[in-house]
């Protein structure tokens, strides 16, 4: 029944009490008449309430005249009622009228640009070349074409591989997707060096193209040419070529990490101090009772906050710090136990460094001892690729 | 004496046609919700209403709704509805 209800509402219908003898023959009058009445309520024996629609009420009045009973109206409910008081107050009317004007209003502009998926290009050059086209914070949302702003984006940046724009509410979202990075290859007639890319010992060096400078065992530094594509022969002029081939080296990957040999165990005493802060934006009013007394203890940070509704953050926060009272107690850690987690660890870190198709040779870990402290030193030999093409200008050269 | 004659025939018509009684008698059409509510459709108005009683009347006869807390939900010349605890419902002729 809420539709009637509502429909109610929008005719606006008051609650009657109606005193008097012979209350029936009323109604029944009224209702002849063609008046809606509904919950008829008897409220002792003179009087009953009800409720009936505006229209309804200037009949009944009339009709009670007649009766000679007596009619009060306990409350007004309904729209009706409302634009009335409405008009009393003008200042509300047009406040109310402001409000939505201004909702409306504001929420025809693109109040925020959202970039998604970007990881080499910058957001500010997203964002330049939007503003470009002519869209920035504070845009007409509805002139907005987006497929043009697709084009325009793609055509603008040669990284972008697809770009999806949605306007949701007052909120511009770019969804895009960088091409995949193509590995630097150059055309096969541009003269060109291999050069290290590590420091390494030699392994083997496979020329294809070009004159390998290095030979099995020698040392070499990043950045070092490897295999030359400049070739001088005697009885002929120098020549440039696209250098080709791999080169294999033997490079090394250290990694050291300490560990304390003494295990500290913190228990908590259950003494414990409260410190509550206020935050108003930059200002904060710390209530607390006296000073901490702990000289060992650990914190606790609570952060209560109001919940962060789209950008805007409200700048009230309570902070609640609790400080709990330790004891620290020590403990042997035996020393492989010790060494072995050193171990693991070192390996695991190693490893992210590491190429793919890296081929470990050898692993070698020395431990060292250092007053309570036990140092873990691992160094990992690795054969690898570590040739890579690097351009060079012959002018330069000559 | 006129009024019964018609009123048999009119009983004999809606049993031959098997035209609903309510209409062609004019009669009241009573339906229960459960104890909770009560429709009477094709009243002629209400005699006497109280939280206890509720009298209605119908074509030569009254119906009487007993019970508790009894709230004219509606009433319109044809309807009335009625809600609360309904304990019984008797008619008088």
């Amino acid at each position: 029944m809420l539709i009637i209800k509502i429909w109610n509402y929008f005719r606006g219908y008051v609650v009657f009490k109606l005193e008097g003898l012979n209350l029936e023959r009323t109604l029944n009058l009224a209702i002849e008449e063609g008046i809606y009445f509904w919950d008829i309520r008897r409220i002792n024996y003179t009087s009953i309430e009800g409720k009936v629609g505006l229209k309804g009420y200037k009949e009944f009045i009339k009709i009670l005249k007649r009766t000679g009973n007596r009619s009060k109206i306990k409350i007004k409910v309904g729209y009706p009622f409302f634009i009335l008081k409405l008009k009393r107050r003008k200042i509300i009317a047009v406040g109310l009228l402001l409000c939505f004007i201004l909702v409306c209003g504001f929420t025809t502009f693109i109040w925020d640009i959202e970039i998604q998926g970007n990881t080499n290009i910058q957001k500010k050059d997203i964002l330049v070349s939007l503003e470009n086209i002519g869209i920035k914070t504070g845009t007409f949302k509805y002139n907005l074409d987006i497929s043009d702003i697709k084009d325009n984006l793609l055509t603008k940046h040669d990284e972008l591989a697809w770009v999806g724009v949605e306007i949701k509410g007052t909120k511009m979202k770019i969804e895009i997707v960088e091409k995949e990075e193509e590995h630097e290859r150059f055309d096969k007639e541009t003269p060109c060096h291999i050069v290290a890319k590590k420091n390494g010992i030699i392994d083997k060096v496979v020329a294809k193209n070009g004159d390998p400078v290095v030979k099995k065992g020698d040392i070499v530094k990043a950045n070092q040419i490897l295999i030359s594509g400049r070739i001088e022969r005697e009885n002929s002029d120098v020549r440039f070529v696209h250098s080709l081939g791999e080169v294999y080296a033997r490079t090394f990957y250290e990694k050291t990490k300490a560990l304390s040999i003494f295990k500290g165990k913190k228990i908590k005493t259950g003494r414990k101090f409260t410190n509550i802060i206020f935050k108003f934006g930059e200002t904060s009013f710390v209530m607390s009772k006296g000073k901490m007394p702990f000289k060992k203890y650990v914190l606790e940070v609570q952060n209560k906050s109001l919940i962060k509704w789209r950008n805007i953050k409200v700048p009230v926060e309570i902070v609640i710090e609790q400080y709990f009272e330790i004891i620290e107690q020590k403990k042997k850690v035996p020393e492989d136990v010790l060494k072995k987690s050193l171990k693991d660890f070192l390996i695991v870190n190693v490893v992210k460094d590491i190429p793919e198709d890296g081929q470990i040779i050898k692993r070698s870990i020395d431990y060292e001892k250092d007053g309570d402290m036990i140092r873990g030193n691992l160094i990992v030999e690795v054969l690898e690729s570590i040739g890579m093409e690097k351009i060079f200008s012959i002018h330069e050269e000559e | 004496m006129k009024e019964a004659k018609i009123d048999r025939v009119k009983t004999n018509i809606s049993n031959v046609l098997e035209i609903p009684k309510d209409i062609l008698l004019d009669l009241p059409k009573i339906t229960f919700i459960g104890n909770l509510q009560v429709n009477i459709e094709n009243h002629k108005g209400i005699i006497e209403y109280s939280n206890e009683t509720i009298r209605v009347k119908m074509k030569d006869g009254i119906i009487k709704v007993l019970g508790m807390d009894l709230i004219i939900k509606t009433i319109i010349s044809e309807e009335i509805i009625i809600s609360g605890k309904i304990a019984s419902i008797d008619f008088y002729k």
